[in-house]
Protein backbone atom coordinates (compact mmCIF):
# COMPACT_ATOMS: atom_id res chain seq x y z
CA UNK A 1 0.00 0.00 0.00
CA UNK A 2 1.45 3.45 -0.72
CA UNK A 3 1.42 6.71 1.29
CA UNK A 4 -1.50 7.67 -0.48
CA UNK A 5 -2.99 4.58 -0.14
CA UNK A 6 -2.54 4.33 3.87
CA UNK A 7 -3.82 7.72 4.32
CA UNK A 8 -7.07 6.83 2.46
CA UNK A 9 -7.62 3.98 4.99
CA UNK A 10 -6.78 5.44 7.84
CA UNK A 11 -9.13 8.44 7.15
CA UNK A 12 -11.70 5.84 6.05
CA UNK A 13 -11.00 3.91 9.45
CA UNK A 14 -11.74 7.55 11.72
CA UNK A 15 -14.87 8.42 9.36
CA UNK A 16 -16.66 5.23 10.25
CA UNK A 17 -15.95 5.44 13.90
CA UNK A 18 -16.59 9.18 14.29
CA UNK A 19 -18.65 10.90 11.87
CA UNK A 20 -16.39 13.22 10.43
CA UNK A 21 -17.99 13.96 7.85
CA UNK A 22 -20.71 15.96 9.92
CA UNK A 23 -18.52 17.88 11.86
CA UNK A 24 -16.75 18.92 8.67
CA UNK A 25 -19.93 19.74 7.05
CA UNK A 26 -21.12 21.50 10.15
CA UNK A 27 -17.96 23.37 10.69
CA UNK A 28 -18.74 24.54 7.35
CA UNK A 29 -21.88 26.03 8.01
CA UNK A 30 -20.06 28.70 9.97
CA UNK A 31 -19.26 31.96 9.17
CA UNK A 32 -17.41 35.40 10.66
CA UNK A 33 -18.73 38.91 9.35
CA UNK A 34 -15.88 40.89 8.19
CA UNK A 35 -15.74 44.67 8.65
CA UNK A 36 -13.82 47.60 9.75
CA UNK A 37 -13.94 45.93 13.47
CA UNK A 38 -12.97 42.55 12.44
CA UNK A 39 -9.81 42.53 14.32
CA UNK A 40 -11.21 42.75 17.84
CA UNK A 41 -13.13 39.14 17.13
CA UNK A 42 -9.25 37.96 17.35
CA UNK A 43 -8.95 38.65 21.69
CA UNK A 44 -11.22 35.82 22.52
CA UNK A 45 -8.85 33.28 21.03
CA UNK A 46 -5.59 35.06 22.40
CA UNK A 47 -7.55 34.83 26.00
CA UNK A 48 -8.39 30.34 25.34
CA UNK A 49 -5.09 30.00 23.79
CA UNK A 50 -3.67 31.51 26.81
CA UNK A 51 -5.21 30.13 29.62
CA UNK A 52 -7.55 26.53 28.12
CA UNK A 53 -6.86 23.00 29.42
CA UNK A 54 -4.73 22.41 26.43
CA UNK A 55 -2.55 25.56 26.32
CA UNK A 56 0.01 28.12 28.13
CA UNK A 57 -1.35 28.32 31.70
CA UNK A 58 -2.04 24.44 32.01
CA UNK A 59 1.35 22.78 30.22
CA UNK A 60 3.61 25.28 32.18
CA UNK A 61 1.74 24.71 35.21
CA UNK A 62 2.05 20.99 34.90
CA UNK A 63 5.54 21.08 34.34
CA UNK A 64 5.91 23.11 37.63
CA UNK A 65 4.05 21.09 39.68
CA UNK A 66 6.83 18.72 38.93
CA UNK A 67 8.83 19.99 41.26
CA UNK A 68 6.71 22.93 43.29
CA UNK A 69 6.13 21.69 46.98
CA UNK A 70 2.59 23.39 48.66
CA UNK A 71 4.29 23.56 52.29
CA UNK A 72 5.57 26.75 54.35
CA UNK A 73 8.97 24.73 54.99
CA UNK A 74 9.67 23.57 51.43
CA UNK A 75 7.28 26.05 48.56
CA UNK A 76 9.94 29.12 48.65
CA UNK A 77 13.10 26.71 48.38
CA UNK A 78 11.30 24.61 45.50
CA UNK A 79 10.49 27.83 43.73
CA UNK A 80 14.42 28.36 43.85
CA UNK A 81 15.18 25.04 42.89
CA UNK A 82 13.07 25.77 39.72
CA UNK A 83 15.24 28.99 39.32
CA UNK A 84 18.72 27.86 39.82
CA UNK A 85 18.60 23.83 39.63
CA UNK A 86 16.04 22.68 37.02
CA UNK A 87 16.89 23.20 33.40
CA UNK A 88 14.84 26.23 31.70
CA UNK A 89 13.05 26.34 35.10
CA UNK A 90 13.56 30.21 35.36
CA UNK A 91 12.00 30.20 31.85
CA UNK A 92 9.40 27.89 32.15
CA UNK A 93 8.11 30.10 35.35
CA UNK A 94 8.80 32.99 33.93
CA UNK A 95 6.18 32.30 30.80
CA UNK A 96 4.02 31.04 33.41
CA UNK A 97 3.86 34.35 34.91
CA UNK A 98 3.76 36.39 32.17
CA UNK A 99 1.21 34.25 30.54
CA UNK A 100 -0.86 34.75 33.62
CA UNK A 101 -0.70 38.62 33.21
CA UNK A 102 -0.98 38.62 29.27
CA UNK A 103 -4.37 36.30 30.03
CA UNK A 104 -6.14 39.69 32.27
CA UNK A 105 -4.67 41.90 29.78
CA UNK A 106 -6.38 39.33 26.49
CA UNK A 107 -9.42 38.93 28.54
CA UNK A 108 -9.61 42.90 29.38
CA UNK A 109 -9.36 43.57 25.60
CA UNK A 110 -11.71 40.95 24.62
CA UNK A 111 -14.56 42.43 27.40
CA UNK A 112 -14.08 45.90 25.85
CA UNK A 113 -14.25 45.03 22.57
CA UNK A 114 -17.40 43.14 23.46
CA UNK A 115 -18.77 45.85 25.56
CA UNK A 116 -17.88 48.65 22.99
CA UNK A 117 -19.16 46.62 19.99
CA UNK A 118 -22.37 46.33 21.64
CA UNK A 119 -22.14 42.51 21.23
CA UNK A 120 -23.91 42.10 24.93
CA UNK A 121 -27.16 42.36 23.66
CA UNK A 122 -30.20 40.32 23.40
CA UNK A 123 -29.45 37.38 22.71
CA UNK A 124 -26.21 37.12 24.31
CA UNK A 125 -26.64 37.98 28.09
CA UNK A 126 -25.41 34.79 29.06
CA UNK A 127 -22.42 34.66 27.06
CA UNK A 128 -21.25 38.03 28.52
CA UNK A 129 -22.50 36.95 31.77
CA UNK A 130 -20.05 33.86 31.04
CA UNK A 131 -17.60 35.64 30.29
CA UNK A 132 -17.84 37.65 32.94
CA UNK A 133 -17.37 34.73 35.68
CA UNK A 134 -14.48 33.69 33.77
CA UNK A 135 -12.88 37.05 34.45
CA UNK A 136 -13.15 36.80 38.25
CA UNK A 137 -11.62 33.54 37.77
CA UNK A 138 -8.62 34.16 35.62
CA UNK A 139 -7.85 36.99 38.47
CA UNK A 140 -8.39 34.54 41.41
CA UNK A 141 -6.49 31.91 39.71
CA UNK A 142 -3.72 35.24 39.49
CA UNK A 143 -4.66 36.10 43.07
CA UNK A 144 -4.26 32.06 44.59
CA UNK A 145 -0.54 32.02 42.44
CA UNK A 146 0.81 34.74 43.78
CA UNK A 147 0.82 33.39 46.98
CA UNK A 148 2.54 30.11 45.80
CA UNK A 149 6.08 31.28 46.40
CA UNK A 150 5.75 32.14 49.26
CA UNK A 151 8.32 34.76 49.74
CA UNK A 152 7.58 38.20 51.62
CA UNK A 153 5.79 39.86 49.01
CA UNK A 154 3.45 37.24 48.05
CA UNK A 155 2.45 36.75 51.76
CA UNK A 156 1.81 40.21 52.41
CA UNK A 157 -0.05 40.71 49.04
CA UNK A 158 -2.24 37.31 50.31
CA UNK A 159 -2.60 39.34 53.53
CA UNK A 160 -4.08 42.48 51.85
CA UNK A 161 -6.12 41.02 49.61
CA UNK A 162 -7.73 38.73 52.14
CA UNK A 163 -7.78 41.63 54.71
CA UNK A 164 -10.24 43.37 52.19
CA UNK A 165 -12.42 39.83 51.58
CA UNK A 166 -13.01 40.69 55.61
CA UNK A 167 -14.25 44.10 54.64
CA UNK A 168 -17.36 42.36 52.75
CA UNK A 169 -20.69 43.30 54.85
CA UNK A 170 -21.95 40.41 56.62
CA UNK A 171 -19.84 37.57 55.10
CA UNK A 172 -16.76 39.42 55.28
CA UNK A 173 -15.15 37.72 58.27
CA UNK A 174 -16.21 34.50 57.38
CA UNK A 175 -14.95 34.52 53.77
CA UNK A 176 -11.76 36.28 54.70
CA UNK A 177 -11.34 33.13 56.71
CA UNK A 178 -12.73 30.59 54.62
CA UNK A 179 -9.84 32.10 52.36
CA UNK A 180 -7.10 31.66 54.87
CA UNK A 181 -7.86 28.31 55.84
CA UNK A 182 -8.21 29.75 59.41
CA UNK A 183 -7.91 33.30 61.53
CA UNK A 184 -4.23 34.52 59.62
CA UNK A 185 -2.06 33.91 56.78
CA UNK A 186 -0.40 30.95 57.38
CA UNK A 187 0.35 27.25 56.00
CA UNK A 188 -3.12 26.53 55.91
CA UNK A 189 -3.66 29.34 53.67
CA UNK A 190 -0.95 28.23 51.14
CA UNK A 191 -2.15 24.92 50.81
CA UNK A 192 -5.47 25.98 50.01
CA UNK A 193 -4.55 28.56 47.63
CA UNK A 194 -2.74 25.68 46.19
CA UNK A 195 -5.44 23.27 46.31
CA UNK A 196 -7.77 26.39 44.36
CA UNK A 197 -5.04 26.92 42.18
CA UNK A 198 -4.26 24.02 40.81
CA UNK A 199 -7.61 22.07 41.33
CA UNK A 200 -10.52 24.15 41.71
CA UNK A 201 -10.31 26.98 39.90
CA UNK A 202 -9.23 25.17 36.38
CA UNK A 203 -11.80 22.43 36.86
CA UNK A 204 -14.54 25.20 37.38
CA UNK A 205 -12.96 27.64 34.25
CA UNK A 206 -12.77 24.35 31.47
CA UNK A 207 -16.55 24.01 32.50
CA UNK A 208 -17.38 27.42 32.66
CA UNK A 209 -15.26 27.88 28.89
CA UNK A 210 -17.72 25.18 27.27
CA UNK A 211 -20.46 26.69 28.32
CA UNK A 212 -18.99 30.26 27.15
CA UNK A 213 -18.04 28.30 23.52
CA UNK A 214 -21.40 26.61 23.15
CA UNK A 215 -23.34 29.71 23.85
CA UNK A 216 -20.81 31.95 20.85
CA UNK A 217 -21.77 29.07 18.86
CA UNK A 218 -25.16 28.88 19.55
CA UNK A 219 -25.61 32.71 18.99
CA UNK A 220 -23.19 33.32 16.16
CA UNK A 221 -21.13 36.35 16.25
CA UNK A 222 -22.32 39.82 16.56
CA UNK A 223 -22.23 42.42 13.83
CA UNK A 224 -22.34 45.81 15.33
CA UNK A 225 -25.64 47.31 15.39
CA UNK A 226 -24.25 50.41 13.46
CA UNK A 227 -22.97 48.51 10.36
CA UNK A 228 -25.67 47.99 7.47
CA UNK A 229 -26.33 44.22 7.32
CA UNK A 230 -26.22 43.89 3.42
CA UNK A 231 -22.21 46.27 3.78
CA UNK A 232 -20.91 43.33 5.74
CA UNK A 233 -19.33 40.47 3.75
CA UNK A 234 -18.65 36.63 5.94
CA UNK A 235 -16.03 34.39 5.48
CA UNK A 236 -15.95 30.99 6.39
CA UNK A 237 -14.96 29.86 10.16
CA UNK A 238 -13.29 27.00 9.06
CA UNK A 239 -10.59 27.27 7.83
CA UNK A 240 -10.92 31.39 6.55
CA UNK A 241 -10.97 32.73 9.71
CA UNK A 242 -9.61 29.71 11.88
CA UNK A 243 -5.96 30.08 9.81
CA UNK A 244 -6.05 33.34 10.53
CA UNK A 245 -6.14 33.52 14.68
CA UNK A 246 -3.95 30.65 14.16
CA UNK A 247 -1.46 33.31 12.94
CA UNK A 248 -2.53 35.01 15.93
CA UNK A 249 -1.93 32.84 18.54
CA UNK A 250 1.81 32.33 16.90
CA UNK A 251 2.24 35.57 16.96
CA UNK A 252 0.78 35.86 20.81
CA UNK A 253 2.86 32.85 21.75
CA UNK A 254 6.32 34.91 20.11
CA UNK A 255 5.03 37.80 22.46
CA UNK A 256 5.05 35.82 25.50
CA UNK A 257 8.22 34.04 24.20
CA UNK A 258 9.96 36.97 24.26
CA UNK A 259 8.74 38.57 27.27
CA UNK A 260 9.63 35.59 29.31
CA UNK A 261 13.46 35.35 27.21
CA UNK A 262 13.80 38.62 27.70
CA UNK A 263 12.37 40.23 31.15
CA UNK A 264 12.28 36.90 33.48
CA UNK A 265 10.48 36.89 36.69
CA UNK A 266 13.01 37.16 39.28
CA UNK A 267 13.03 35.95 42.93
CA UNK A 268 13.84 38.89 44.99
CA UNK A 269 12.46 38.71 48.60
CA UNK A 270 12.87 36.14 50.85
CA UNK A 271 10.93 33.20 52.07
CA UNK A 272 7.80 34.30 54.13
CA UNK B 1 0.35 24.03 -0.54
CA UNK B 2 2.09 24.41 -3.26
CA UNK B 3 2.41 27.29 -5.18
CA UNK B 4 1.70 27.46 -8.41
CA UNK B 5 4.34 27.64 -11.28
CA UNK B 6 7.31 26.37 -8.80
CA UNK B 7 9.51 23.39 -9.64
CA UNK B 8 10.28 22.68 -5.78
CA UNK B 9 8.55 23.96 -3.26
CA UNK B 10 10.46 21.77 -0.32
CA UNK B 11 13.83 23.77 -0.90
CA UNK B 12 15.03 25.52 1.90
CA UNK B 13 15.79 28.81 0.15
CA UNK B 14 12.16 28.65 -1.22
CA UNK B 15 10.17 31.03 0.36
CA UNK B 16 7.40 28.44 1.66
CA UNK B 17 10.56 26.10 2.71
CA UNK B 18 11.88 28.77 4.48
CA UNK B 19 8.45 29.83 6.13
CA UNK B 20 7.94 25.80 7.25
CA UNK B 21 11.54 25.63 8.50
CA UNK B 22 11.21 28.84 10.64
CA UNK B 23 8.25 27.44 12.33
CA UNK B 24 9.20 24.46 12.96
CA UNK B 25 12.24 25.94 14.73
CA UNK B 26 9.85 28.14 16.62
CA UNK B 27 7.90 25.09 17.95
CA UNK B 28 10.88 23.40 18.39
CA UNK B 29 12.09 26.21 20.73
CA UNK B 30 9.29 26.17 22.79
CA UNK B 31 9.65 21.61 23.32
CA UNK B 32 13.04 21.83 24.00
CA UNK B 33 13.56 23.37 27.45
CA UNK B 34 9.94 22.19 28.06
CA UNK B 35 11.33 18.10 27.63
CA UNK B 36 14.93 19.36 29.29
CA UNK B 37 12.72 20.84 32.16
CA UNK B 38 11.25 17.08 32.95
CA UNK B 39 14.55 16.09 33.29
CA UNK B 40 15.32 16.15 36.89
CA UNK B 41 18.48 17.55 37.85
CA UNK B 42 21.13 15.54 39.66
CA UNK B 43 21.70 17.11 42.43
CA UNK B 44 25.50 15.82 44.00
CA UNK B 45 24.25 14.03 47.11
CA UNK B 46 27.30 15.78 49.72
CA UNK B 47 29.04 12.66 50.55
CA UNK B 48 28.27 12.22 54.35
CA UNK B 49 31.22 10.69 56.64
CA UNK B 50 29.94 11.94 59.84
CA UNK B 51 27.03 12.62 61.64
CA UNK B 52 25.98 13.75 65.14
CA UNK B 53 23.25 11.63 66.21
CA UNK B 54 22.21 13.06 69.26
CA UNK B 55 22.76 13.04 73.08
CA UNK B 56 23.82 9.54 74.87
CA UNK B 57 20.21 10.29 77.30
CA UNK B 58 18.30 10.67 74.50
CA UNK B 59 19.10 6.55 73.80
CA UNK B 60 17.86 4.35 76.53
CA UNK B 61 20.22 1.33 77.14
CA UNK B 62 18.82 -2.22 74.74
CA UNK B 63 17.18 -0.10 72.45
CA UNK B 64 17.83 1.18 68.78
CA UNK B 65 16.64 4.61 66.78
CA UNK B 66 17.19 5.28 63.03
CA UNK B 67 19.14 8.21 61.95
CA UNK B 68 19.65 9.68 58.99
CA UNK B 69 23.41 9.44 57.40
CA UNK B 70 23.62 11.46 54.39
CA UNK B 71 20.33 10.54 52.29
CA UNK B 72 20.35 6.71 53.60
CA UNK B 73 19.01 5.85 57.39
CA UNK B 74 21.18 4.20 60.01
CA UNK B 75 20.78 2.06 62.85
CA UNK B 76 22.13 3.40 65.95
CA UNK B 77 21.69 0.84 68.99
CA UNK B 78 22.90 1.21 72.83
CA UNK B 79 23.66 -2.18 73.60
CA UNK B 80 25.53 -1.03 76.98
CA UNK B 81 25.38 1.47 79.19
CA UNK B 82 28.53 3.00 77.33
CA UNK B 83 28.41 0.89 74.37
CA UNK B 84 26.87 1.98 71.55
CA UNK B 85 27.07 0.27 67.77
CA UNK B 86 25.49 1.51 64.46
CA UNK B 87 25.33 -0.11 61.22
CA UNK B 88 23.52 0.79 57.59
CA UNK B 89 19.89 0.07 58.71
CA UNK B 90 19.19 -0.28 54.82
CA UNK B 91 18.45 -4.52 54.31
CA UNK B 92 20.94 -5.51 52.03
CA UNK B 93 18.41 -7.99 50.67
CA UNK B 94 15.97 -5.53 48.83
CA UNK B 95 16.40 -2.39 50.71
CA UNK B 96 13.87 -2.37 53.62
CA UNK B 97 14.55 -0.13 57.13
CA UNK B 98 15.64 -2.31 59.42
CA UNK B 99 14.62 -1.96 63.24
CA UNK B 100 16.41 -3.33 66.20
CA UNK B 101 14.68 -5.70 68.44
CA UNK B 102 15.52 -5.38 72.67
CA UNK B 103 13.75 -8.64 73.68
CA UNK B 104 16.49 -10.62 71.19
CA UNK B 105 19.12 -7.87 70.88
CA UNK B 106 18.95 -8.63 67.36
CA UNK B 107 18.40 -6.30 64.09
CA UNK B 108 15.16 -7.55 62.46
CA UNK B 109 13.97 -6.57 59.24
CA UNK B 110 10.50 -6.34 58.89
CA UNK B 111 9.96 -7.56 55.21
CA UNK B 112 10.69 -10.94 54.83
CA UNK B 113 11.82 -11.78 58.53
CA UNK B 114 15.63 -11.00 58.48
CA UNK B 115 17.45 -11.12 61.14
CA UNK B 116 20.76 -9.90 61.98
CA UNK B 117 23.55 -9.64 64.95
CA UNK B 118 24.43 -6.20 65.92
CA UNK B 119 27.63 -6.18 64.06
CA UNK B 120 25.35 -6.47 61.01
CA UNK B 121 26.16 -10.14 60.51
CA UNK B 122 22.94 -12.21 58.79
CA UNK B 123 21.61 -14.63 60.95
CA UNK B 124 19.09 -15.92 59.44
CA UNK B 125 16.73 -14.89 56.02
CA UNK B 126 17.31 -14.05 52.62
CA UNK B 127 20.07 -11.26 53.11
CA UNK B 128 23.27 -11.71 50.64
CA UNK B 129 25.49 -9.45 52.92
CA UNK B 130 25.78 -8.19 56.18
CA UNK B 131 24.98 -4.14 57.36
CA UNK B 132 27.76 -1.81 56.36
CA UNK B 133 28.97 -1.36 60.11
CA UNK B 134 29.33 2.33 61.54
CA UNK B 135 32.30 3.33 64.12
CA UNK B 136 30.59 5.26 67.17
CA UNK B 137 32.19 7.71 69.79
CA UNK B 138 31.11 9.61 72.36
CA UNK B 139 32.48 13.39 72.43
CA UNK B 140 31.35 14.82 75.77
CA UNK B 141 27.62 13.72 75.73
CA UNK B 142 27.22 13.51 72.02
CA UNK B 143 27.08 10.83 70.00
CA UNK B 144 28.88 10.80 66.81
CA UNK B 145 28.82 7.66 63.79
CA UNK B 146 31.56 7.99 61.44
CA UNK B 147 31.86 5.59 58.10
CA UNK B 148 34.94 3.12 58.55
CA UNK B 149 37.76 3.88 56.52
Amino acid sequence: MNAAGAKAGIAGWLEERLGLAAIREFASHKTLPVHSATMWYYFGGITLFLFTMFTIQVLTGVLLLLYYRPSPAEAYESVQFIMTRVEYGWLVRSVHSWSANLVILAAFIHMFSVLFLDAYRKPRELTWLSGIALLGLALASGFSGYLLPWNKVSYFATKVGTDMAARVPVIGETLARFLRGGDEVGGATLTSFFGFHVAVLPGITTILLVVHLALVQKAGMSTPPWLAPDKVRSIKFFPNFFLRELMAWYAALGVLGSLAALFPYGLKTGSA
Amino acid sequence: MELPGTASHNGWFHPLGFLKGGFTASVASFVYPALRFMIPPSIPEASVNEVRAGEITDLKVNSGKIVKFGSRPALLMRVGETEFKAVSAVCTHLNCTVQYQDASHQIWCACHKALYDTNGKVLSGPPPGPLEEYTVRVRREEVVISKRA
